[in-house]
């Protein structure tokens, strides 16, 4: 990704299509980068597995919002910010007569959960005994929002499509944690799974957005 | 190396144009991002129907600031367990439960016992109830009416009335406060 990726193309017309199928996600974003893209720039380099990139690691800065609620409780929007740092293991990938590369992405983001609604449950905690006694914890998830920490381990795929554009597919975990109300640090394990785009406006550096669980991002690739 | 400078060349040329593109890429992460917004939303909870009528026991769990909470009708427990700047309504039930933050609002009424905790600046209502153990922080009200005991821990200053009640108890940082015609002021 970085600098891309590039290869010459080879010649290979636009209306080419890759011998690989990919994923309907991937393949809207191939139609996309195609669509808006100049002529020069949406030559197919796809094909051409010898213009592997040639960046050790990427550092991105990123900006999050998520619809989805949190791993424990629920919530309207979270909104919060990041760092996915991207270790190029495979810059050939594994596919030899496609243009990939495979990454371990390591992060850290923090994500604030707003709205939200209550959690029903039973009491799994009480204070006090008989009449007096005050539930201090619910079994289950608890309701509403509070601040989340990820800090996801991914295996990061790349399709580079053209000189500007590439894409990518993130499989992995996270590991989280949360502070609730009754200021326990809580820890746990989450899998997460983003599909996402590069769009390379430059040689060592690129616009990175990525949808998935459990939040969408949008940051600053810059490569070394 | 000379496969390479092309490359680099080729990559050059694609960032100058392809910033025109900027706008287009950004337009499109919105509208991922607002789609998935407006899908993905749960509804606030607010009043009876977020509530659990009918159960044994049911703990209204919602760990951020400005809940709004109505438990009623189950059969031995209701409770909340909400942040800062909570209301929580409870009644119909034996026992009701609170632990809430700074700024809340509590009413506990039609039960047997009523037994919460709540932050600063805290009011509690509490009537027609057997019981009422209460524990408040500073520059809390409390206010009782119709029970045979109200049994108040204020932790810091508070103000706390008590009405038709039998037995009025108010602890004010471990020493009992003396009423004036149902009136007790912890300073």
């Amino acid at each position: 990704m970085g600098s891309g990726p590039v290869g010459t193309g080879g010649g290979t017309s636009v209306t080419d299509r890759p011998s690989v199928k990919f994923p309907a996600t991937l393949a809207a974003t191939l139609a996309f980068a195609l669509t808006f893209a100049p002529e020069s720039q949406a030559q197919t380099i796809i094909k051409d597995d010898a213009g592997s990139p040639d960046y050790s690691v990427e550092l991105e800065p990123h900006g999050i919002v998520t619809p989805f609620w949190p791993p424990r409780g629920s919530a309207d929007l979270g909104l919060g910010a990041g760092l996915m740092v991207g270790i190029n293991l495979a810059p050939r990938g594994f596919i030899p007569t496609i243009n990939d590369s495979v990454a371990l992405g390591l992060g850290f983001d923090w994500v604030n959960y707003f709205g939200g609604r209550a959690a029903e449950g039973t009491c799994a905690e009480w204070n006090g005994t008989g009449n007096e006694r005050i539930c201090v914890r619910v079994r289950g998830p608890a309701g509403g929002g509070g601040t989340y920490f990820y800090a996801p381990a991914v295996m990061q795929w790349n399709f580079y499509l053209t000189q500007s554009w590439s894409v990518f597919g993130e499989p992995g975990f996270a590991l989280y944690g949360d502070v609730g109300l009754d200021n326990r640090l809580r820890f746990g394990v989450t899998p997460v799974f983003f599909v996402g785009g590069r769009f390379h406006f430059s040689k060592p550096a690129a616009l990175t957005f990525r949808v998935g669980y459990p939040y969408t991002t949008v940051g600053l690739s810059i490569f070394f | 190396m000379a496969k390479k400078r092309v490359h680099e060349r080729a990559s050059e040329r694609s960032g100058a144009q392809g910033w025109r593109r900027a706008p287009a890429l950004v337009a499109m992460a919105a509208t991922v991002s607002s789609s998935l917004l407006l899908f993905g939303c749960g509804p606030y909870c607010q009043g009876p129907s977020c509530g659990c009528e009918g159960d044994e026991e049911c703990i209204l769990s919602c760990e951020r600031d400005g809940c709004d909470l109505w438990c009623s009708h189950t059969a031995s427990t209701c409770g909340a367990i909400c942040g800062d700047d909570c209301a929580f309504v409870c009644d119909n039930t034996n026992h009701c439960s609170a632990l809430t933050g700074d700024g809340s609002n509590i009413d506990c009424h039609s039960v047997a016992n009523c037994a919460g905790e709540c932050g600063a600046d805290c009011h509690y209502s509490a009537s027609n109830v057997s019981e009422g153990h209460i524990t408040v922080g500073p520059n809390s009200t409390v206010a009782c009416t119709s029970m045979a005991l109200c049994s108040v821990t204020c932790v810091g200053a508070c103000e706390v009335s008590c009405d038709n009640v039998s037995r009025c108890e108010v602890d004010c940082d471990g020493e009992r406060a003396s009423g004036d015609g149902g009136r007790y002021v912890c300073d």
